[in-house]
Order: structure tokens, then sequence, then C-alpha cells
């Protein structure tokens, strides 16, 4: 039918398999995220540590640099092995970017349905409440697997292309770097959602997910030592999910710690943290908040 | 003839409150009025059979499908337009209607075309790439007007669709309600508490109060029905043709020296009366037909109270 032509028909051509019509949303969302030019340059930002972590493993397996780091060095060449402690750094690394970019990008993917009254609109369709949820977290699975896991990862595959036998002995590492990014992809993107969701002015909900983030490590800090004398661990870490992340980083990566709360409480912690965040986004993506 | 909607003792409770309460019915109209005042369920009733509310008594089929148990189903014949402000900032129209066609289950090439027709179909094709935040209140209207149709659904939900619009926004959005009736292809239901538009778009209609239905009414069959009461103003010699009128078994009463109220009989029409007038050379000034209008009908409604949940 002509553009022009003002008649209205039914549609009956083909149709989109129902399971990924949640794609739709990070096709429309990305193309939006990436057309601003300050995020790209964040973006690309992003990926320096592994660059430098590529670099590293590279040099480190490159032997006119090792000999010409010998004559410089005179023999001191510092040691740099790549094993749990350099995995952790970089996850921690990345980890920290994948925060930031979180604050950047989540505070406008729901509230700006939620400001306009839009979600009617995607609820009136065969589109349910959990896969637009899904359709808006994988936006941000995809934008921080980007930095944080898959950078990781091609790090290690360079290592492990360069240097024999090294997956054998360090193949645990793959899987560590896996879950300890998973793991925070997931609380960042509930926590992000769950702020867009809440509050709808973007600069509002920039600043409520830095504190969230970053208040919280200062008040657990301040728990710590205010009952320094009567507890025997840092309890006050529970309050916050970037503490909680980190023992369970330590735990993944088995770096030893100081004194630190056991894991399991770190991962009770965060868990309970997604809870809310969960029931949170329940209580506010709906058609229409009913009042009584 | 297959029922567009039908109610089987639907209840919904918001929070405290008993919303709707056990609505039976079954409609099958080409379009379905939903008249009420404010407050009367109309709005909740859409949500229902929309998902967005859910039952606590009954249920409901749309094209015999259950809104609960199949409501991804009955959602993907559905269009809806709200009645508030939707629409996503930052947005062109097309991209936006593109967007909502796409959610629909078209794929990404079917969208883009049926966004464009969609916008030109409800006149906002020179208006379509540019931001829906710059649009005036009637063209936010149209536009998700084009978002309800472009999947090209059986069934249209209208909640309000001329609500703050000025005349000629109203009458352009009217015509279209019409246009997409008379198409036939697409069944409306059209939520308002403006007699006159519901009057003038709907073939049924159903008039809520406090979440219970008082009264339905098939206007069709109403203008069929009543299509025998005339108001006839004449001139000329008047006795003998009111006494031919009477020996073709016409009741007439007369209202004023010129002016009579006919009932006709089973078997005479209009044109009857017509050629009597010109074998008589009488002239006929005024011949209207008197029925009741769809305003006494939803007085009545509204005087008598919501004493039934069914049709």
């Amino acid at each position: 039918m002509a553009v022009y032509e003002q008649t209205y028909r039914r549609y009956d051509g083909p149709l989109t398999p129902q399971a990924t019509r949640f794609f739709v949303l990070p096709r429309y969302s990305l193309r939006e995220v990436f057309s601003s030019k300050f995020f790209l340059a964040f973006f690309v930002l992003c990926f320096l540590p592994s660059i430098v972590a590529m670099a590293i493993v590279w040099v480190l397996h490159n032997s006119t640099f090792l000999a010409f780091a010998q004559m410089v060095f005179q023999g001191n060449t510092p040691e740099i092995e790549i094993g749990a402690t350099f995995c952790h750094a970089l996850v921690l690394c990345q980890g920290i970017l994948a925060l930031f970019l979180t604050i950047l990008v989540a505070p406008a993917l729901v509230s700006k349905d939620l400001a306009n009254n839009a979600l009617p609109l995607y609820l009136s369709r065969p589109f349910s409440r959990w896969e637009y949820v899904g359709g808006k977290t994988s936006i941000l699975i995809f934008l921080l697997s980007t930095i944080t896991w898959i950078p990781i990862l091609a790090v290690l595959t360079l290592k492990a292309f360069l240097a024999d036998g090294w997956l054998a002995e360090n193949g645990h590492l793959i899987v560590s770097v896996f879950l300890g990014s998973s793991i925070w992809i997931a609380v960042l993107c509930l926590t992000g959602l769950a702020v867009s969701a809440t509050l709808r002015w973007k600069p509002m909900a920039r600043v409520a997910l830095f504190a969230l983030f970053f208040l919280t490590w200062g008040v657990a800090g301040f728990v710590n030592q205010l009952f320094d004398r009567f507890l025997d661990r840092p309890w006050g870490n529970l309050f916050s999910p970037m503490a909680n992340i980190r023992t369970i980083w330590h735990s993944l990566f088995e770096i030893p710690t100081g004194e630190a709360i056991p894991t399991w409480s770190a991962w009770v912690a965060l868990l309970v943290f997604a809870a809310l965040a969960l029931a949170l986004l329940s209580r506010k993506l709906r058609a229409y908040e009913v009042v009584s | 003839m297959e029922s567009v909607i039908e109610l089987q003792g639907l209840g919904v409770r918001l929070g405290r409150h008993q919303i709707l309460h056990q609505l039976t019915g079954k409609f099958s109209g080409h379009a379905i009025g939903l008249l009420g005042p404010n407050g009367a369920g109309k709005t909740t009733l859409l949500h229902t059979l929309l998902g967005f509310h859910p039952t606590n008594q009954g249920t409901a089929q749309i094209f015999g499908q259950d809104i609960r148990r199949d409501g991804k189903a009955v959602r993907s014949v559905l269009g809806y337009m709200p009645e508030r402000d939707s629409f996503i900032a930052g947005m062109t129209g097309v991209h936006f209607v593109r967007l909502m066609a796409e959610l629909s289950g078209l794929p990404p090439r079917e969208a883009l075309e049926r966004a464009h027709e969609a916008l030109f179909y409800v006149g906002l094709g020179e208006a379509r790439y540019r931001n829906l935040e710059t649009y005036s209140l009637g063209m936010k209207q149209l536009a998700k007007l084009a978002q309800a149709l472009v999947h090209g659904p059986r069934l249209l939900f209208l909640d309000e669709p001329t609500n703050g619009l000025d005349p000629p926004a109203r009458h352009r959005m009217l015509e279209l309600i019409r246009k997409l009736r008379k198409g036939g292809e697409t069944h409306l239901v059209f939520s308002s508490h403006l007699l006159r538009d519901v009057e003038e778009c709907c073939d049924e209609v159903l008039i809520l109060k406090e979440g219970r239905i008082a009264a339905y009414c098939n206007l069709e069959e109403e203008r069929q029905a009543n299509r025998k009461f005339l108001d006839l103003e004449i001139r000329g010699d008047q006795d003998p043709f009111i006494e031919a009128l009477s020996g073709l078994g016409v009741d007439c009463a007369q209202q004023s020296p010129r002016r009579y109220k006919l009932v006709l009989q089973n078997g005479v029409g209009v044109s009857d009366i017509y050629r009597l007038a010109a074998a008589r050379e009488v002239q006929i000034r005024r011949l209207t037909y008197k029925r009741d209008s769809l305003e006494d009908i939803f007085l009545k409604a509204m005087e008598g109270g919501a004493s039934h949940g069914g049709v």
C-alpha cells in the first residue's frame, strides 16, 4: 500500500517469535545511548585497563622487550605474574568503571517511560512486565559485559595463547572472572533499574545511585569504626554493596584478607539488596498505579 | 454473530474498594460505547480487559479467549489508546509508532512501513519526523491512535479519545473513528462521558454507574424500532390528507395547527406519506423521526440507579 493512501487495513503478515521480542528494547535504547558523544568517549575509555593488561601480557612474552628490560633494570626487572591477584585487580578496575557506566546509563532507562506514562502502551501489547524488565536489563547486561568480563577474558585468552600450560593451571580464574563480574553486573542492573523506576528525574537518579554505592561505603566504614570495640569483624560492611562484592571477589580469587566478614554473609547481604531492588521494580512497574 | 466481548460476572477490587460488581453481558457490535459519569468504572473495565488489573470475581472473554488464561493472545488482537498523555520522550512520531509495532510482533521492515501508513492515516504524515514532545495535545492524541492501530488490531480500545481536544481536532478524531467503524475491519470500544460522541460513533452502548451496568442500549435497534414515530408539519388542505393517512392505519395526533405526530403501522413507509401528500396536494414542510435520544436513555439510567450487573 502506498504511503499516501489513507486507508486502514489489518496486518496479517508474519510475526516475530514471542521469546525474542524483548530484544526490541535494547536495539532501540542502544542506538540512543551510543548517539551521545560523551558516552561513546567514556565507553572507549572503559577498555583502557584491559588494553593495558593485554599490553603487559604481550610484553611479558616478548623476548626482545625482555632483553631490553634486563638491560635497563640491570637484572632487576619487576615480576608481574598473570594470576589471581592480577585478575582480581583487573576485575576491580573494570568493576568500578562498570559502576560509573551504570550511573551514566541506567537512570534514563525506565524513568523516561514512567515520566510520560508510556508503560500502558508497552503492557497493552503481548509484552509482559518481566519481558519489559528483561529488555531493559539486557541493555545494561550488554554494556557492562562488554567492559568487564569480555575484555578480561580476552586478556586471559591472550595469556593462554602465549604461555603453554597456563590455562591448565589457571583455568579456575576464567570461572572466577566470569562469576565475579556477573554478580556485580546483576547487582548494578537491578539497582540501576530500581532507582530509575523510582526517581523520574535523571540527575536525581544519578545522585541516588552514586550515594547508594559510595555513601553506603562510607556508612559501612563509619559503623565499623563506631563499633570497633564491640565487634570482632567489620559487620558494618553488610550495609555496603561495594564492600560485599569485594568480599565475594576476594573469596572467588582466593586472595587472603585481614579482618573480613564471612563470605556467606556478603552473599546474603547482596541477595537481600537484590531482592529489595526487585520488590521495588515489581511495585513501580505497573501500567497504572492503584491508590487505595 | 461472534461475540466481541463477553463479561461473565466480572468483578474487580482495587485496594479496599470493589470497583466493578459482577458485570455480565455479551457484546457483538462493531462499535461499543462505554458511557458513564466519572468514576463509573469505564476505564477500570478497559484496564481489566487489558490485563492491567486482576479480577476478583468472574472473568471475561474477548473473541472467545479468556482475559486471564490467554492474556497475551488477547492482547495480541487489541489496540489501546489510553486516556492520559502517553508517549516516549526524545522519539520522533515514526520512531515511536514503529517501536510499538515491533513490540506487537511486526518484523522491523513491516513495522516501519506500517508506522508511516498509520501516521498518514491519522493525519500526522507531515509531522511524523518531529519529536513527540513538540506535538500539540491534539497531535499527541492522534499519535496515540496511530500506535494503537499500527499492528492492525481486531479490537481497538479508545479511552476518552476526544478529551481536551478543540472542536476541529475533536471533529477530526470522530471522523477517524467513524471511518474505522465503517471500514469494518476492526471493532471498537469507545469509552467516554460525552453522549454525543458515543451516539455518533457507536451502535451498542453500555452505561455504567458505580461499577454496575445501569443500562444497555443497542442504538442500531433503537434507531430501527423508533423509526415508526414521526413528527410531521404540513401546509394545504389537511383534513383529507389526515383522513387518507388514517385510512392506511397510521395513528395521527395533532400537536399544533400544522403539526402532527404519527405512529406508522407495519407495512406503511415514509414513501406512502409522500405519495398521499402529492395526491392531496399537501406540502410536507418537515418530517423527522422521533426517537429516544441517548441522553434520555442515559438520564433514565442515572435516575433509575444501578440495579443490576448484567445485560
